[in-house]
């Protein structure tokens, strides 16, 4: 570890740095929380803000941003069960069922914890662990890609609450939706179904917000329409979780950020996949009592742990290796192209002090996420006092208008609206709209993995796998994982 | 769920599962290797859903309804309909403009499902509108669609 990075710590603390965090943390939050609004899109629009700032002030503000978007999409997933991001997609489950149950503000209180120490400690990784654990994910060829993926994929036995085949059905279903469109390899249209709405392939914006808010506007449209969502009229004041509180969830905070900061250097899974690794660890362990489904904590801790966790370790591969993982740090990486840095170990040679200071940039931001996203999680919260008849065409006007905003493609809120009616029938006949999510964004990766696989080991998969040591332990975590995750025998001895 | 809601499930599955497949056998360079898989799989857990449904009958403890009442065919209908109204609205998007649709949408829409009390529709209108304006062409540069009204 390098003594110098300590010095660059006070540069963060200038009035522009500091300025510059307060504007990306609300930018982020507000358009996280907005489902089919994106923390990428929030961060390309804070770019041509950042033109006449210094560089390491322009990145703090981008990386700041990005941070404050990942926990912002958590406040629509567990107050309307609409996730603003993928990366909360998982805390709809446990976060909604707790605000229907009218406890909307200990899920934001402990959402808040577990993001704002999960980002501080993503954030402390970053500083002092980015080239080994960079150089550990050059490590990654096709079979763990593939193999990750699969990983990714057990978990859906844990969303499926007693109807694991039918979730089954609902991941492989996403699979299969994930390969509509222009095959990348053979430039050939599969599944058009000569709509030219396909032919770009079935992209994730559209997807999570029909399958949870479209679809959770359609059945807020059922039912009492004057009764609220929690059925609760006051909220508390209290937006900082106890001390009691905190202990009840702490294995299931330190799983969550462990599987963050770990999934994080693995480049395109990131915070997708990680949370829903986090939830299956949490469900593989749970006790009589709990009540995994239906509202419980721990399981929100482990996934909103797990989506902070990664925000920091993402970043990891883009700076060391000049690799974006993600379409957010692809974004950043033109950023800090536009701002004449190169990413890459040169860059921690020549520019430490610039490097450094975002990374420190970083981990002030989360801290400075606490604060704000308590002031706006007491507005926010209140969303839970209206009449479902008046959220519900709220959240459908916001669905379309998200959607054709961020895409600015009519074909997107047409096809939006179809996993709307997805989701919404997939809810009530327990097909499981996670488990059509996470096929879908895990597809992708699976597929490519599978295919690069099959190339480079001339047909011969199994024996490339098992003389690739990082291959064999992923398989061994897969095989772990479905002991685990398809048995959690005292949950479902209690159930 | 039902014995026989089990086993109808299953067979739209993999009937569904079938004809994808076959969609997909002549994907050419191997394009048709992950959505065959997928399909397989599809199929393979259908039919493990109607073994099941022969070897453990004793877990499904609904009765199967072989009437449908015309109640229960407006619920189920109702999310279509309102989807179709969601359609309308994009529509009208185009030929009215974005705030003039969206404030007829949610009053339309608010009232259709329930909500009697014309203030609150009226005051969530007022404020919802202006924001979104702020929001959306202000702050995120956004064009939305202008039709014959704002």
């Amino acid at each position: 570890m390098n003594p110098e990075i300590f010095t660059y710590a006070l540069n963060v603390l200038s009035i522009a740095n500091l300025v510059a965090m307060l504007i990306g943390v609300s930018v982020g939050l507000v358009i996280g929380a907005i489902p089919g609004l994106s923390p990428p899109m929030a961060i390309a629009l804070l770019i041509p803000v950042s033109f006449q700032m210094p560089a390491d002030t322009a990145i703090i503000l981008l990386v700041a941003c990005y941070a404050a978007g990942i926990y912002g999409g958590s406040f629509s997933a567990i107050l309307l069960r609409a996730p603003g991001t993928s990366a909360s997609a998982a805390s709809a489950i446990e976060g909604y069922e707790l605000t229907k149950r009218g406890k909307a503000v200990q899920a934001i209180r402990i959402s808040t914890f577990a993001s704002v120490v999960g980002g501080l400690i993503s954030g402390v990784a970053l500083l002092l662990l980015a080239p080994p654990l960079a150089e550990f994910s050059l490590l990654f060829g096709p079979s763990e890609f593939f193999l990750v993926a699969l990983l990714g994929l057990t978990s859906i036995a844990a969303v499926t609450f007693g109807v694991l085949y039918r979730g089954l059905i609902a991941g492989f279903l996403g699979l299969l939706l994930s390969t509509f469109g222009i095959d990348q390899s053979s430039g050939f249209p599969r599944y058009t179904f000569d709509y030219i709405g396909f032919e770009s392939g079935l992209e994730i914006l559209p997807a999570i917000v029909g399958l949870f808010a479209f679809a959770q506007g359609l059945e807020l449209c059922q039912g009492k329409a004057t009764g609220t969502i929690s059925g609760v009229t006051k909220l508390g004041w209290n937006l900082w979780p106890s001390a009691r509180e905190i202990f009840h969830v702490r294995w299931s905070l330190a799983r969550g950020w462990f599987t963050g900061l770990v999934m994080g250097i693995v480049p395109a899974a990131g915070a997708s996949v990680g949370q829903w690794i986090a939830y299956a660890w949490e469900v593989s362990r749970a006790k009589p009592g709990d009540e995994f489904g239906k509202g419980e904590i721990k399981g929100l801790a482990a996934t909103e742990g797990s989506n902070n966790g990664v925000t920091g370790t993402a970043l990891i591969p883009m700076f060391v290796l000049g690799i974006p993982g993600g379409i957010s740090a692809a974004v950043i990486f033109g950023a800090l192209m536009i701002h004449g840095l190169q990413p890459g170990m040169q860059l921690f040679n020549n520019r430490p002090d610039v490097i450094y200071t975002i990374m420190w940039g970083f981990l002030f931001a989360n801290i400075i996420m606490g604060f704000v996203a308590v002031i706006l999680a007491r507005v926010m919260a209140y969303l839970t006092l209206f009449p479902r008849g008046i959220i519900g065409p709220l959240i459908l006007v916001f669905s379309v208008i998200g959607v054709y905003a961020g895409t600015n493609n009519i074909h997107n809120v047409w096809i939006m609206m179809g996993f709307g009616l997805l989701g919404y029938y997939a809810q009530k006949y327990n097909f499981s709209p996670a488990g059509i999510l996470l096929g879908l964004i895990l597809g992708p990766i699976a597929e490519s993995g599978f295919r690069d696989m099959m190339t480079v080991s001339d047909n011969n998969p199994v024996a490339y796998i098992l003389g690739r040591p990082i291959s064999i332990i992923i398989l061994v975590m897969i095989v772990l994982a479905l002991i685990f995750s398809f048995k959690p025998k005292s949950w479902q001895k209690q159930n | 769920m039902s014995i026989w809601g089990e086993r109808i499930v299953a067979l739209l599955c993999s009937a569904a599962a079938i004809y994808m497949a076959y969609v997909a056998w002549e994907f050419p360079a191997g394009g048709n290797q992950f959505p065959v898989f997928s399909c397989v799989a599809i199929v393979a857990i259908s039919v493990l859903m109607i073994v099941r449904s022969f070897l453990s009958p004793a877990v499904f403890t609904e009765e199967f309804s072989q009437s449908i009442s015309i109640a229960a065919l407006i619920d189920q209908a109702r999310p279509l309909l309102l989807t179709a109204t969601v359609v309308a609205y994009v529509f009208l998007i185009f030929e009215l403009g974005y705030y003039t649709s969206s404030l007829l949408f949610l009053i339309i829409v608010s009232f259709a499902v329930g909500v009697r009390n014309l203030k609150t529709i009226a005051l969530t209108a007022v404020v919802t509108l202006p924001l979104m304006y702020a929001f959306f062409e202000l702050f995120l540069k956004a064009q939305m669609p202008r039709g014959v009204l704002i």
